[in-house]
């Protein structure tokens, strides 16, 4: 290794004497040792990976109404956006914890409320299994309608300690978009105000690394999102 | 006119008459409910079952409310994993059936609360059919008495 440090000294010396033969091949057989081991490093985390992604597809199987993702499918980006008091939150409110998100807006009377009954049970459900329950996360999809002011009196209905982000319509969508939620506004001919939106129904579950771990599809029951939310977090990562 | 002339005649206004009767005979209207929507919440909800006991189609073609609140017939659905509403122009219940406006399916969308809806109270809807108005008496329930009534009924469906 000294020689690659210092090669000027290196090529002295081969060119005075034959000596310095030995000495390359030394260090053509540590080149070759070398390449050997990372190419057995990389097998092994081939391995790795290869277990890992058996064992999740293996808790996949027991899933009832959630779909694992790969692991490396999608991270929360950064963003700017306003809780429920009005002041900032950014990524890092997904830090060191697990996340259940969904999406949907405060004008939606038939689904979006049972919704977050729902996940009101949940983190009853996955409390009695005395696990840390996740922190749920409610997302405006109709940030304009939906001000802190609004989210934070109808989330306090449900449960005080759910984290609600609403803020700029635009902030909002690179957000959402990032993470693969769709959302479409349909106009109401009679009422303009009372517009429509379509917006994904899955929630996702979000890992302390704010990786996107799985998608919770629909219907949303809470027994069955709580045995799911036990099976993902004890799979490997 | 001898009797069976005089028969022939009668049964021609009475046949029609019972026909009529059956006609009329007025859709039932059960289980009507609104889940008190949560503070700061501008839309409601309201539910109820609907069973169309006459020989013909029913056909609801709009809905109004004694409240200054905009109600529009609505339809949620949830397609490629998109939950969607969508305003319904009629709604067509055919003789004999029933059909269920409940949660994640059919349901009168309530939109413009001004004053909070308090659990308790009652709401009159009124349902433009092609059996003339039906009027729907909507009580206001709590979200955790909706759970206990959706419970109620799994039991009565799995004793079935
Ligand atoms: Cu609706």
């Amino acid at each position: 290794m000294m020689q690659r440090s210092n090669p000027p000294t290196h090529q002295q010396s081969f060119q005075q004497s034959g000596k310095a033969l030995p000495m390359i091949i030394l260090a053509l057989v540590a080149l070759a040792a070398g390449a050997f081991a990372s190419q057995a490093f990389r097998n092994s985390s081939e391995t790795t990976t290869d277990k890992q992604a058996q064992q999740l597809a293996a808790v996949q199987e027991t899933l009832k109404t959630s779909q694992i993702l790969p692991l490396d499918f999608k991270q929360v980006q950064d963003f700017e956006l306003l809780d429920v008091n009005g002041n900032a939150i950014d990524q890092s409110v997904f830090d060191d914890k697990w996340s259940i998100v969904f999406f949907g807006y405060t004008h939606c009377p038939d689904i979006c409320p049972i919704t977050l009954q729902v996940m009101k049970g949940v983190l009853a459900k996955i409390e009695e299994q005395n696990t840390a329950a996740p922190q749920i996360v409610f997302v405006s999809v109709d940030p304009v309608r939906d001000t802190s002011e609004i989210m934070k009196s109808y989330i306090a209905y449900f449960d005080e300690s759910f984290v609600g982000i609403t803020g700029d319509l635009k902030s909002v969508h690179t957000l959402t978009a990032s993470l693969g939620i769709v959302t479409s506004f349909t106009a109401n001919d009679t009422d303009p105000n009372n517009y429509l939106v379509d917006h994904t129904a899955s929630l996702l579950l979000i890992d302390p690394q704010k990786r996107v771990r799985a998608k919770i599809t629909p219907p949303h029951e809470a027994d069955i999102i709580a045995g799911d939310f036990l099976a993902i977090v004890d799979a490997p990562s | 006119m001898n009797i069976v002339m005089r028969s022939i005649i009668a049964l021609c206004f009475v046949i029609p008459l019972t026909v009529g009767i059956a006609h009329a005979e007025l859709p039932q209207i059960n289980d009507a409910r609104l889940v008190q929507p949560p503070p700061g919440a501008k839309v409601a909800a309201a539910y109820f079952t609907i069973d169309n006991t006459s020989t013909e189609t029913l056909v609801i073609t709009g809905v109004s409310s004694n409240t200054d609140m905009h109600t529009e017939i609505h339809l949620s659905s949830v397609v490629d994993d998109v939950a969607r509403m969508q305003k319904q122009d009629s709604v067509e219940i055919p003789a004999g059936a029933s059909l269920a406006f409940k949660h994640g399916s059919y349901h009168i969308m309530l939109m413009g609360i001004s004053e909070p809806i308090a659990a308790g109270s009652e709401l009159l809807l009124t349902l433009q059919t092609s059996a003339g108005e039906l009027p729907v008496v909507v009580p206001v329930i709590t979200p955790d008495e909706a759970s206990t009534m959706k419970k109620m009924n799994h039991e009565q469906m799995d004793k079935k």
